[in-house]
């Protein structure tokens, strides 16, 4: 038998239903590929939301001050009254010394005002 | 799906290669039908069997999805597809590491006798089987030549080769199967 063209060209075609058979796994196997990108890609944006969520938690707790030590208001140091305390005893020496100050108010006490760190807390230091 | 930069519009409901850029699932299924004969037709002249040659057409038409942005209009994708047909086929065999041995007879489209057509039927079935035992480019060269129609430049272009070599191809293609259909021939009698 000699292959001439018309033999040639009469072989066997393939079978109907594999057409069919072909384009069904093609659509298949996009579908597939499709599928398996689009959950890549949700992936992706909820690992970018979740990376993005804990730099910015990250962020917000260095800025954030950090809870202080209770604050203790302290008064200062006594002032130095530099004022005689034996002016009873001493009237006359005092009265050169001290000036009129002693001599117009004997009778009130001595005030000494002190404020603290704290503007509710006053110390009130009466010298009798 | 192809992300194809330079389509933002389509230009109409025939445009099918546009719209199967754009990702609908309808237009490539229509490009498809378009197409699937000529590609199972080959993969199954060049592999022998229909099962290697579902693997194959299966395996182009993937890649046509993939590939959809380089095609400028649809004339451009018939040659594409011979091609791709050819070295996915060819890959396939190697892979597999085997032609297959067995075709088995078609449809037959000729009215013919009860007697004529067992005859006729044998004769293709000793033609198919002998065209698997020849060489891939010859092989490749005798289906696109003698049995798809496309002329020697175009088979040419598609096997990578010169008009010459595809002649050449062809010719030694034919002597050898005739060769080997005489030996089936003497085989069987």
């Amino acid at each position: 038998m000699m292959p001439d063209d018309s033999s040639l060209r009469h072989l066997a075609e393939p079978p109907e239903a594999s057409y069919e058979a072909v384009r069904r796994r093609v659509m298949g196997e996009i579908r597939r590929r499709r599928r398996v990108r689009d959950a890549a890609r949700i992936l992706a944006a909820v690992a970018a939301c979740v990376v993005v969520a804990v730099a910015w938690m990250l962020a917000v707790q260095h800025e954030a001050p950090l809870p202080g030590l209770p604050v203790l208001a302290r008064a200062p140091e006594a002032p130095v009254a530099a004022i005689p305390l034996h002016v009873a005893h001493n009237r006359a020496k005092s009265r050169r010394s001290a000036g009129s100050l002693v001599a117009h108010a004997p009778a009130q006490p001595l005030v000494v005002r002190m404020q603290t760190d704290d503007p509710n807390v006053v110390i009130l230091w009466m010298v009798d | 799906m192809t992300n194809c930069p330079s389509i933002v519009a389509v230009e109409g409901p025939a445009d099918v290669l546009a719209r199967a850029r754009l990702g609908e699932e309808t237009a490539f299924e229509e490009l498809m039908r378009m197409h699937e004969r000529q590609v199972l037709r080959i993969a199954f002249r060049l592999l022998g069997r229909i099962e290697d040659a579902q693997d194959a057409a299966q395996e182009v038409f993937l890649r046509l999805y993939r590939k959809l942005c380089i095609f400028g209009s649809l004339s451009e994708i018939r040659p594409w597809l011979y091609r791709v047909t050819v070295n996915v086929c060819h890959d396939l065999a190697r892979k597999r590491g085997r032609l297959a041995p067995e075709l088995p007879a078609g449809a037959i489209f000729v009215e013919e006798s009860h007697e004529e057509q067992i005859s006729q039927d044998q004769r293709r079935e000793l033609l198919a089987e002998a065209l698997t035992h020849l060489p891939e480019k010859e092989r490749a060269a005798i289906v696109l030549r003698e049995i798809e129609g496309l002329d020697t430049a175009e088979v040419a272009e598609i096997l990578g080769s010169t008009p010459a070599t595809v002649r050449t191809q062809v010719s030694t293609g034919r002597a050898r199967l005739r060769e080997i259909v005489t030996r089936l021939e003497r085989g069987r009698t």
